[in-house]
């Protein structure tokens, strides 16, 4: 199996589900964005995008289907439910893309990645209060619960933990007890740790 | 019975799709989006973002339209709308491409030359929306030169969330340089199911 990754991208999370399931793996790092042009990584994947993961003759793109995807394939590990209990598992991974990545990645660019002369404060702003009020869902969701599914770890606190990552190097996770709270307990996971080192 | 909180032209008719395939049986409830339906307290009890689709299985409350459209293919009449548990790749890896990656194009262009007030839209960002979404539209075209279907060599749930993706493209007139796209567009709504979730609108939503 081989994982196409960068730092601090999206594809941490495909690391990190691969530590977390403890798969062997070759890792093909490379510098983001200038070396997404790799032959081996556009043979796989035209958009050059990572991650990009190969597992013999499967091509899988997509953090959180990645992330599902090994869940699946390895089940010994128990980070999926059964089959007929998914409903928050699926409806987690995909909020996390669908209703909190989008504001992320837009204050990102807005505040971080354009230029100053590029950059829009006004959409800055929005996206920073559109984000906070979907955060606030699931801030109140884990006010009573240690993982996204209740007392049990599983394969949406990767998807949703790797986005927190991020919004926590942007700054946007203060005042989020729960959050916080959450973000701490997953952060000291071994798995974690290995796969942002 | 399970209830589907809908409104016609939306995503709500994927899950609607995926219950006419499994041949469940569902409730409607009408949500009419003009009048604000999806912004009262009560549905907001559902669903905190106020948006359609939700479906209500017994106790059991999904948002999202693709986590609903994968609960139910594993949830009813398992194998029959998704693959074995260990050959999901494809299957998962299309599923969030059209959310994460595909329809992100598809939106811009359909704020920025229908849904915005005329004097808010930009046509630059259309024409970058465009130039993305052909390299985007192109990784589905390849994928489908040498299979008739998106993952297990037979008609899944993948070809729901793509298939409806691809109809709205196509409504837009955006799958020009894609024929292939076409076919396998008019093919899917040929089927029995599509025409169901589609053709039976509901009165006032």
């Amino acid at each position: 199996m081989k994982l196409f990754f960068a730092p601090q991208t999206r594809a941490v999370s495909s690391r990190w589900a691969l530590e977390e399931l403890a798969v062997p793996h070759e890792l093909v790092q490379l510098k983001f964005p200038e070396e997404l042009v790799h032959p081996e990584l556009r043979a796989a994947n035209p958009l050059g995008q990572v991650p990009t993961l190969v597992d013999g003759d499967q091509v899988v793109t997509e953090s959180s289907a990645i992330a599902l995807y090994l869940a699946d394939r390895f089940p010994a590990a128990g980070l999926a439910p059964a089959q007929d209990r998914r409903h928050e598992y699926y409806q987690w991974a995909f909020f996390v893309g669908a209703a909190m990545e989008p504001h992320l990645l837009e204050y990102f660019l807005q505040t971080v990645r354009f230029s100053e002369a590029e950059r829009d404060s006004a959409r800055a702003a929005s996206a920073k209060e559109k984000f906070e009020r979907v955060l606030q869902i699931v801030n109140h969701h884990l006010a009573d619960r240690q993982y996204l599914l209740g007392d049990q770890f599983s394969m949406v606190d990767v998807i949703l933990g790797s986005l927190l990552g991020w919004a926590s190097m942007l700054k946007l996770l203060d005042g989020f007890e729960h959050v916080g709270a959450y973000y701490k307990r997953i952060y000291s996971r071994p798995a974690f740790q290995k796969a942002a080192a | 019975m399970m209830k589907l909180y809908y409104s016609k032209q939306s995503r709500a008719t994927r899950p609607r799709w995926v219950m006419e395939e499994l041949g469940l049986e569902y409730e409607i409830v009408p949500m009419n989006l003009q009048a604000g339906d999806q912004r009262k307290p009560e549905f907001k009890e559902l669903n905190p973002l106020g948006q359609i689709p939700v479906l209500q299985d017994h106790e059991r409350v999904i948002c999202e339209s693709g986590a609903i459209c994968l609960y139910l293919a594993d949830r009813y009449r398992p194998g029959t709308m998704a693959p074995a548990l260990d050959q999901r790749g494809d299957y998962y890896r299309f599923c969030f491409y059209v959310y994460n990656t595909l329809e992100h194009q598809l939106i811009e262009i359909f704020l920025h030359t229908r849904f915005l007030p005329e004097d808010q839209r930009k046509p630059e960002r259309v024409a970058q929306a465009k130039e993305l979404l052909q390299a985007r539209l192109q990784i589905i075209a390849d994928h489908l030169a040498t299979r008739e279907f998106i993952a297990d060599g037979r008609f899944t749930t993948a070809d729901v969330l793509v298939g409806s993706a691809l109809d709205w493209a196509h409504m837009q007139g955006l799958l020009g340089g894609f024929p292939s796209l076409v076919g396998y567009v008019e093919k899917l709504k040929k089927r029995p199911a599509y025409q169901r979730a589609h053709e039976t609108e509901v009165a006032h939503s």
